[in-house]
């Protein structure tokens, strides 16, 4: 996990100021705290904070530079297949200074040029700027692991760093909001899958996706990843396609594995971490440390006495995200983030797994719709009793009466599309739905609109304790393969997540145990009301409250009767819990900006307080 | 003649039409209509040096066996039945048109010419294999399942309809043997291939040094210059990469056609070394040759992504030989041997940056060799050229008139 900052002038005979450049760096310490640099080019300044993980050789410090091809790269993230890439490489005659995985890069690019990237297995976000053409070249990784925000000031000069802090502490004109950004955010949920961010003027670069930038010509981004997920022309067998995931996953696993410090793994509750524990068990000499945080069993009281201020908590957290936050998972996420720090460098996480296996029961009803499709596009007895099967299963394990094929004939007569409205240009534009496979088409949808999010917030959990988080599931190769299985393979009767489940069948028990295990003491349901903060709280869900008059009135309604129910304590459903946590953030987030200046930097002593 | 596009532009078709009418026959074109989005213009009905065009065939006429296109292609017979009175040969250009050629040859009892512009037995797989590939950008999942039934329909139709052909016209040797395989020895297979009219050199001289002024170039810079539209299979990234390693050299690579994919060009420009590449809009008028011809070397730069373009003699190819542009050209075996008979330049190896560049380093430095490749091009013009190539084609249509 590193930090990445950079200043590209509109005019190459410019050098950018030395003091932006670094201050830009500075706030970027705690991604990499083992050293920070920056680069000086005419026209171009490039900055780096760096956390030490592969090749540990001061020689591979960044911004590294290759005077012979004329390149400068400032990098954040890993290369997996670096190894086999610089054997690739050598054998075309390229030689090298380091081991690291930077030169890769560097040789790659002047390989290959673009097209180095669908090379690449694995996370980041880079800016590789070509001294003999004078132009950058930036990239961001497949998924949006690593983060990659910039912007262009009035005289045209373009900003770059792996998180808006460092640009809004540098350049105050980018301090302004984007309300309708932020509001569609309380309505909808998502954020990290946009162009825009919640700064007027600052962009995401797309998962997925590059730009090429030169004095005076704007980035416009390109995606380089062309992939859109086919249904298979036939029905492979179980034996057949679990073997080829578990060759996937263990190879995933194998490279994810790749580093010169400690490797831990995070396991949340579910399968998802104690799958990659086992095998990761398999694979390396013996079990990895590992660390979990569960929410459950703790008292309300135990909970108000690990935050005295839970407001005051929220704001540390919204600072370190720079975003509001979608929902409690977020907190208990940095939970084991903190329980890892100082005893691992990098940690293997379960991120994408539900998204790419079909994990959680919200998958259901495209479950039930996309046998019910089967059947009615080529009615046979065999798929009339997997629909069925299919139905009372669910309808077993949820409690709720599944619809029959009539009620679902006029859903089936509609292609499968996707289903929520987007925003803005998203990491999801240029992919289609799969017309015939209801599963696979939300699946899709969530890999590209709902998971960036949740990268971002890992990303920023983990950083926040220096440490490297990597998500094996979010191998492409493994995506491409799995998206391309029929949805039998995803949920079956109303096993979530098949795959992994027939998997953990053959993984050893004692390897999922973990280490270190920790409770969440986060007082979910009670921190907001807490007697000290209840009023502050309160005050934003008044009907004068700049923030709740721009949302829509059925928003507002959803909310108000929330924040009720939260404050007579009565049982709030996810939903309504996520909305809440996103309003109240949005509101703190709004606050920590209009008193950037003062409110932030008291926030920024405490955490780094709390990481020394 | 039978044409799946608007005929604006197909210079191939627009020689095979002049020459059959000079040389006494009565030709009719039935081109497809103009999209309604197209910014080009041009009339329903219009007489081009006395031949007579039509543009009257809808899009969705080679949607074939599809109830729309039954009913379109009925009245379009019809229409053309209405039109000719009397038809003694009807040639088809390019195999969705076969099938309706294939009804008219049954209707009026003419003969039936084939003329493939491409190998179609290499180029619909590829195709195929494209809008079925996860990594290609080919869109939604609706739209490649019916492309994919569409072309699989379309050589279906070429397969069971191919030695029902009296004649059928291919572009280059290797694409005629294998054509004639695939007939069994039963066809009777005409090479024709696409070359422009003799370019007198009095129409290009003096040249002036176009690129040059256009582009204010010293005077001692070569221009190395790729001609036709600009994207991905036409691998001009391969030169550029080649261009890299010739810095020492005054090299500008020029590349002048329209540009197909936006996304492809900006790469283009920014793996260039700084101020290499240029680019000039496409030139549609008889000027563009004068263009040509102010180059210094003629770039053919193909990919071999299947063996129509491996087996192909791409126009540019002659246009840079009519303009007396010696070239460097990819060693696929058409073009290459081409290339090495009249010895009007050299053959690279397309997937070595390395060789391309070493190629073109000679082609710079060693003026005695492109001397001789200009001297040889004076002599290879005389014969690679429409007046020449147009003998076959009106040899063919005698055949079958008798």
């Amino acid at each position: 996990m590193c930090g990445i900052a950079g200043y590209f002038c509109t005019d190459s005979s410019r050098t950018p100021e030395r003091a932006l450049v670094w201050n830009m760096v500075k706030h970027l310490r705690h991604r990499g705290p083992d050293a920070q640099d920056v680069a000086f080019h005419p026209g171009i300044a490039l900055g780096h904070a760096r956390l030490r993980i592969i090749d540990l050789d001061a020689r591979s410090k960044q911004p590294m530079e290759d005077p012979e091809l004329g390149y400068t790269i400032t990098f954040d993230g890993k290369i997996y297949n670096y190894l086999e890439l610089r054997e690739e490489l050598i054998a075309l005659g390229h030689t090298f200074r380091t081991h690291s995985d930077t030169e890769v890069i560097l040789k790659a690019y002047d390989q290959w040029g673009p097209d180095c990237l669908n090379r690449f297995n694995g996370m980041w976000a880079f800016v590789l700027f070509d001294a003999r053409s004078g132009q950058i070249f930036a990239a961001r990784d497949r998924f949006g692991i690593k983060p990659f925000i910039y912007g262009q000031r009035e005289n045209g000069d373009l900003v770059f760093a792996s998180e808006a802090k460092s640009i809004i502490h540098t350049f105050p004109e980018f301090k302004k909001p984007n309300l309708p950004f932020l509001i569609n955010f309380i309505e909808q949920g998502n954020f990290a899958a946009y162009q825009e961010t919640f700064y007027q003027g600052l962009y995401n670069l797309l998962p997925g996706h590059y730009f090429f930038a030169k004095p005076g010509i704007s980035p416009k981004q390109f995606r380089y990843w062309v992939w859109q997920p086919l249904p298979s022309e036939r029905m492979p067998s179980d034996a057949e396609t679990l073997s080829e995931f578990q060759n996937l996953l263990k190879d995933s696993i194998r490279v994810n594995l790749r580093s010169d410090v400690p490797v831990g793994v995070c396991i949340e509750d579910g399968i998802d971490g104690a799958v990659i524990a086992g095998l990761a068990a398999e694979l390396s000499d013996g079990p990895l440390p590992a660390f979990s945080c569960s929410d459950f069993d703790v008292s309300d009281s135990e909970q108000n006495a690990a935050f005295p201020n839970f407001l005051d908590f929220m704001r540390r957290c919204v600072w370190e995200q720079d975003s509001p936050m979608g929902g409690p998972a977020v907190v208990s996420q940095r939970t084991t983030m903190e329980l890892a720090q100082g005893k691992v460098a990098v940690v293997l996480n379960g991120q994408g797994a539900d998204e790419v296996l079909g994990g959680g029961a919200s998958y259901f009803s495209a479950s039930i719709l996309a046998h019910a499709r089967d059947f009615i596009s080529k009615p046979t007895i065999s798929r009339l009793l997997s629909y069925k099967k299919a139905a009372k299963a669910i309808q077993k394990r949820t409690g709720e009466k599944q619809p029959n094929l009539c009620q679902l004939y006029r859903w089936v007569k509609k292609d499968a599309s996707f289903q929520k409205k987007r925003y803005t240009t998203s990491a999801l534009d240029g992919l289609f739905e799969l017309p015939g496979d209801d599963l696979n088409t939300r699946l899709l949808e969530a890999l590209f609109l709902d998971l960036p999010d949740w990268l971002h917030y890992a990303d920023r959990n983990s950083v926040t304790f220096s440490l490297e988080a990597r998500s094996p599931y979010l191998d492409h190769r493994l995506v491409a393969h799995v998206f391309s299985l029929p949805h039998q393979f995803k949920i079956r009767d109303a096993q979530t997540k098949w795959l992994l489940a027939e998997t953990v069948k053959g993984i050893s028990v004692v390897a999922l145990e973990p280490q270190d295990k920790t409770s969440c003491h986060l007082p979910i349901k009670t921190g907001f009301v807490a007697p000290e903060v209840a009023g502050e709280v309160e005050a934003y869900f008044l009907q004068d409250n700049m923030l709740l008059q721009m949302i829509s009135e059925k928003t507002q309604k959803n909310l108000c009767v929330a924040w009720e129910k939260l404050k007579k304590n009565h049982k709030l459903n996810l939903n309504d819990e996520c909305l809440l946590w996103r309003y109240v953030t949005s509101q703190i987030f709004l606050e920590q900006l209009e008193t950037l200046s003062l409110g932030l930097s008291e926030v920024e002593k405490e955490t780094a307080s709390v990481q020394n | 003649m039978l044409l799946d596009n608007p005929f604006l532009r197909d210079n191939r078709v627009k020689r095979e039409a002049k020459s059959l009418q000079e040389a006494g026959y009565d030709v009719y074109i039935f081109a497809t209509k103009l999209q309604k989005n197209s910014p080009a213009q041009a009339p329903e009905f219009e007489v081009i040096d006395g031949i007579k065009v039509y543009r009257i065939v809808d899009e969705a006429t080679f949607a074939l066996y599809r109830s729309k296109s039954c009913v379109l292609g009925s009245v379009l017979l019809f229409k053309i039945r209405q039109i000719c009175s009397k038809i003694d040969i009807i040639h088809v250009h390019d195999v969705r048109f076969l099938l309706y050629g294939y009804l008219l040859k049954l209707l009026t009892g003419a003969r039936l010419i084939y003329d493939s512009h491409e190998y179609w037995d290499a180029w619909i797989p590829y195709k195929i294999q494209q809008f079925k590939n996860p990594y290609s950008d080919t869109g939604s999942v609706k739209v490649r399942k019916s492309k994919v039934r569409y072309w699989q329909r379309i050589w279906k139709t070429q397969d069971v309809l191919f030695n029902a052909c009296d004649a059928v016209i291919a572009v280059s040797p290797s694409i005629c043997e294998r054509l004639q395989v695939k007939s069994n020895h039963k066809n009777q297979i005409v090479l024709v291939r696409n070359m422009p009219y003799y370019l007198l050199d009095s129409n290009v001289q003096p040249p002036r040094r176009l690129f040059h002024e256009h582009f204010d170039l010293p005077p001692d810079a070569k221009v190395l210059l790729y001609q036709g539209g600009v994207d991905p299979n036409r691998g001009v990234d391969r030169i550029l990469g080649a261009l890299r390693q010739l810095n020492d050299l005054p090299v500008y690579f020029v590349l002048m056609g329209p540009v197909r994919k936006q996304w492809y060009m900006q790469q283009l420009e920014c793996r260039a070394p700084s101020g290499r590449l240029l680019y000039k809009e496409g030139v549609y008028s008889d000027e563009y040759l004068k263009w040509t011809a102010s180059a210094d070397i003629g770039v053919v730069s193909t990919l071999n992504i299947h063996e129509s373009y491996y087996f192909s003699l791409p126009n540019k190819l002659f246009e840079y030989i009519q303009a007396g542009l010696p070239l460097v050209n990819p060693n696929f075996p058409d073009s290459a041997r081409l290339v090495e008979q009249y010895r009007v330049g050299l053959n690279y190896d397309i997937d070595s940056a390395g060789n391309i560049a070493q190629t073109i380093r000679r082609m710079v430095t060693d003026t005695s060799f492109y001397e001789d490749c200009k001297r040889n091009i004076k002599q290879a013009k005389l014969e690679l050229c429409w007046e020449k190539e147009q003998e076959r084609l009106i040899e063919l249509y005698e055949t079958l008139a008798d």
